[in-house]
């Protein structure tokens, strides 16, 4: 319930910031036709009047909902009720939000140094994450994995893989 | 398990080394002569397209001439913005070169290329083919001639339908073009460059215009007619088929494809490459190849293709300023 | 006709065209059932090599390629809950939970059946009726287009898990993401700030990349980390190839020829393509079964005869009219051209015997697919034997060379990046993923489609209420979506005069 609502105020923000994009857009100049700022604002409107709705409505079963402010030891808490039988577990946000910033600067790298830095780096430092703390363990295993694929790509299909602006 | 890890460490640094080894040889090239590395052909289409399948069979005669391969690569969207914009940010050295086609033109006075990129920011490497486009309507349609048709949308204004294949295709400006030159008014439908064919057939739009190929194949299955053809003479699949200035109106214009580099690369670069494409283009093969695809072979040499451009450019510009949708 | 069929038998039956067929077919299941990897990349791949080909070689490599493709792409949507095409999103709702639940060889043994089931079914509709059809789907203009895939759009509703107006929102926002990008009439940049690389869009495979792979991949990392000072339980996942039995494939029946039959007509008209039909079947099958969705074998039947029934589907126009129905059939046209062939009306009066080699080398293709799938599914199982951490880390350095394969553009990484951020959020708080990729799907034919009819009728909506076609599907969809509210009603209704 308490979700719902946050998520609620946050779509309508991100649709009045949208809406305000859209009334920035041009007129069309073709007779008859509405224009590329209709469809945009048909459905703005729609999700607008959807994310009341859900600010108002509390979930049948919330199944897959976290508190942010969970610890790694709690296990499968909740949802012990459910009736399809996967007992995901559940895991804080914060940790998995550090291994997404990680991909992310593998990512960036990628632009910058190509794609095998990028991919290498990247992997390694997650891997390293999640507990490979054999460095060497880990770069040996990202190396081969990016590696493999890259040859499989870059030299066997002839797809020009990212060799990075900065060389 | 020991072996193991052993024998994953030793693949492992095999596989860093290999790939050290293989960027040095491709990184140090300081042999004078100009292709040393495969050169990277940017195609604006997605791949299966007529364009897309004539590029490659070039590519592919052309990488004989040169000696290194050509490998074409599809970079589509945004009206060929992305494509172009990548070979521009590339290094003008001629291992980057561009399908081009007088698409170029179009995007960049909708206002879909940054300021200075026009079709100057490019030189010329060869001019390649050219395409005709054909005003048709259905087997069945009353008007036989272009006369009668264009009567009958002098006495219905805006409401006869003509599909073309989207707001700033080629074919759309040519069809502004006709209404232009024959003082009427169409109800322009944009389509995209199938539906438009569908769209004909469906009976839902009186008349398309479309590239001339896609027409010819339509013609000989006997299911539309040609009413008139946009090009400087008849053409061989539809000799019956008036072309426009026959009729009196001034506009041959054509869409020419031909390859293009970024306009900083070196005299000398572009010298080897015009005299690959320009061979590869003479080949007869490749002329066969081409009219297939309903392309008509025009060779032109970098210079008359850079002229050819701006002269394109200049017209296509006036076309769109008139039905309004140039930008810059 | 009958020394056409014989003549087209004996060009279908060589040597040469049988290893092409099954390297089709090989190459089609790979780079579908790899994540991240679509048929159409290899089908790209495939054009440069087809140059030197007979035609009837290199159409039988091509058709492998589509059809392996179309089936393989159940694979990885099973065994790992990450499609492997766009067609396989709709798939994956029922059957990655099947294979949590154990029924991973089940529910894999009746994919394949039905994709060939789907794929025959297909076939026999090309060659009895397939000019009679095209006349059909070449009255779908923009007007019947835009109520067909509104219609499809109203399937939201059977997607949305837990909360209707949590599926509804995601597959709104689905739809505004395509807002992104060069508007459909007028060619204006919307959204774009400027940057050339969103002038494409947002695409819809980097997305769905993003959205199911990465959450996938993240949970799985974490969860390693969590089990990491436990000592490694060895569970081996054991899945045997289940060909469905006798009594399964009875009561399947109806529901893979609906679902063919489907997929079939959404194929052949020109601009939709595979996940509508996929989509549209399996809302019938929810509606048949309302366990759909809770992992039950029918919300895998359904899609993957609808997806293969799109194979021959998309053939109809391309056949009879020479119009590509989505972007695998442009491809083989292009591949036809290649060799002098030009499809169309002409293509059945010049070269008959040709046009039957075609169609009996699918009915080829589709036993060959069924076989390599069986023999091929052992191997792929052992994909699960992988320790998960490795195989996640593959599949994210695939993500990424998947990503950007599609259009050879950086800015397609970070758009998969970005998706899985927000796909993972999604996930936990039970939005459901399907709708949004649903409207990713068909925001682009919406819109352009609405545009378009506006134009042909000077802005005057009465359009669509004219034109039958668009009215009927046009009504369906309005029922679809007030489904829920109605059935609550009634329910209430019903307590009320108990009381």
């Amino acid at each position: 319930m308490k979700h719902n609502r946050i998520i609620a105020v946050i779509l309508l923000i991100f649709i009045g910031w949208w809406a305000y994009l859209t009334t920035q857009l041009p007129e069309t100049t073709m007779p008859g036709e509405p224009g590329p700022k209709f469809f945009p604002a048909v459905i703005l409107g729609l999700m607008a009047v959807f994310s009341v709705l859900l600010f108002f409505t509390k979930d049948k079963k919330d199944t897959a909902m976290v508190k942010t402010d969970e610890t790694d030891d709690t296990d499968d808490a909740e949802d012990a009720e459910k009736e399809v039988e996967k007992k995901e577990e559940v895991f804080p946000i914060f940790s998995a939000l550090k291994l997404f910033a990680v991909f992310f600067v593998g990512i960036v790298l990628v632009y910058f140094l190509g794609f095998n830095i990028g991919m290498i780096f990247g992997l390694t430092v997650m891997l390293w994450m999640i507990g490979w703390r054999l460095f060497p363990r880990a770069i040996l295993f990202s190396a081969a994995v990016t590696l493999a694929v890259y040859f499989l790509f870059d030299w066997l299909l002839k797809i020009p893989l990212p060799k990075g602006s900065l060389f | 398990m020991k072996m193991k890890h052993f024998l994953a460490v030793i693949l492992s640094a095999l596989l860093i080394l290999v790939s050290i080894v293989g960027c040095k040889t491709g990184g140090t090239d300081q042999t004078p002569k100009f292709p040393t590395k495969p050169i990277d052909m940017t195609i604006l289409f997605g791949a299966g397209g007529g364009a897309d399948v004539v590029g490659r069979k070039l590519a592919d005669l052309a990488s004989k001439e040169l000696g290194q391969p050509i490998v074409a690569n599809n970079r589509v969207g945004g009206g060929g913005s992305v494509g172009y914009q990548y070979v521009l940010n590339n290094d003008p050295d001629g291992y980057n070169i561009v399908w081009n086609s007088t698409s170029i033109s179009v995007t960049y006075h909708q206002g879909n290329m940054p300021a200075n990129q026009g079709y100057d920011a490019f030189r010329g490497v060869a001019n390649i083919t050219q395409e005709a486009t054909s005003l048709a309507v259905r087997k069945d349609a009353p008007w036989n001639t272009i006369e009668e048709f264009l009567a009958h949308a002098k006495a219905n204004p805006g409401q006869v339908t003509v599909a073309n294949s989207g707001v700033g295709s080629f074919n759309q400006l040519i069809a502004a073009a006709i209404e232009q030159a024959a003082g009427v008014k169409f109800k322009h439908i944009p389509m995209d460059a199938k539906q438009s064919t569908t769209s004909l057939l469906g009976g839902q739009v009186d008349a398309i215009v479309n590239m001339a190929f896609d027409v010819i194949q339509q013609v000989q299955a006997d299911t539309m007619k040609a009413l008139v053809v946009v090009a400087p003479e008849r053409l061989e699949q539809l000799k019956d088929v008036p072309t426009m200035k026959e009729k009196g109106y001034d506009l041959d214009l054509m869409m020419y494809r031909g390859i293009a580099v970024h306009k900083d690369t070196p005299d000398d670069v572009v010298k080897i490459l015009e005299n690959a494409f320009t061979k590869a283009a003479n080949d007869p093969s490749f002329k066969e190849f081409a009219e297939q695809y309903g392309a008509i072979v025009d060779v032109r040499g970098a210079k008359e293709f850079d002229a050819l451009m701006a002269d394109n450019d200049k017209k296509v510009a006036d076309i769109m300023e008139k039905i309004g949708i140039k930008k810059q | 006709m009958l020394d056409l069929f014989i003549e087209g038998l004996s060009i279908a039956f060589t040597l040469e065209n049988f290893i092409f067929m099954f390297f089709g077919c090989v190459l089609g299941i790979v780079f579908a059932a790899i994540p991240a990897l679509t048929f159409s990349t290899a089908l790209i791949l495939l054009i440069p090599l087809t140059f030197g080909l007979t035609p009837i070689a290199a159409i039988s490599v091509l058709l492998g390629v589509f059809a392996g493709g179309m089936t393989g792409g159940s694979i990885s949507s099973i065994l790992l809950g990450i499609p492997g095409t766009p067609s396989a999103a709709a798939t994956v709702i029922d059957g990655y939970l099947l294979a949590k639940k154990g029924q991973a060889g089940k529910a894999l043994g009746m994919a394949i059946y039905s994709s060939v089931f789907g794929g025959i079914f297909s076939l026999l509709v090309l060659i009895l009726v397939a000019p009679q059809i095209a006349k059909v789907a070449i009255k779908f203009g923009p007007v019947e287009l835009f109520a067909l895939v509104v219609f499809g759009f109203s399937t939201i509703i059977s997607l949305s898990e837990t909360s209707i107006v949590k599926g509804i929102l995601a597959g709104l926002f689905g739809l505004l993401l395509c807002t992104i990008g060069l508007d459909p009439v007028m060619g204006l940049q919307r959204y774009t700030f400027g940057f050339a690389n969103l002038m494409t869009g947002v695409g819809l495979m980097p997305v769905m990349i993003g959205m199911f792979a990465l959450p996938e991949i993240i949970d799985n990392f974490l969860q390693a980390s969590k089990n990491r000072h436990k000592p490694p339980v060895k569970q081996k996942q054991q899945v045997k190839a289940n060909f469905p039995s006798l009594k399964e494939m009875k009561e399947a029946f109806i529901l893979n020829l609906q679902a063919s039959a489907i997929g079939t007509f959404v194929g052949a008209i020109p601009g939709t393509g595979g996940p509508i039909a996929c989509f549209m079947a399996l809302d019938v099958a929810k509606r048949k079964n309302p366990k759909v969705g809770t992992g039950h074998i029918d919300g895998v039947i359904a899609p993957e005869s609808a997806n293969n029934g799109v194979t021959g589907g998309a053939l109809i126009p391309l056949l009879t009219l020479g119009i590509p129905g989505d972007s695998a059939t442009a491809i083989m046209l292009g591949a036809l051209m290649i060799h002098g062939l030009v499809p169309g009306p002409l293509l059945f009066r010049d070269n008959g015997a040709l046009v039957y080699a075609i169609f009996i080398s699918i009915l080829i293709i589709n036993f060959m697919v069924l076989a390599i799938q069986f023999i091929g599914m052992k191997l792929f199982v052992k994909v699960l034997d992988i320790p998960k951490v490795n195989l996640m880390s593959m599949i994210l350095v695939m993500a990424v060379v998947g990503s950007f394969a599609i259009n050879l553009n950086y800015a397609d990484i970070v758009v998969m990046f970005f998706a899985g951020l927000l796909g993972y959020f999604m996930k936990k708080f039970g939005f459901p993923i399907v709708p949004l990729i649903l409207g990713l799907v068909l925001g682009y034919s919406i819109e352009d489609n609405f545009r378009k009819s506006l134009v042909f009728s000077d802005g005057s909506l009465g359009i669509f209420v004219t034109s039958p076609v668009s009215l009927v599907f046009l009504i369906l969809a309005v029922l679809m979506l007030l489904a829920p509210t109605i059935r609550s009603w009634l329910n209430k209704n019903k307590a009320k005069k108990a009381i």
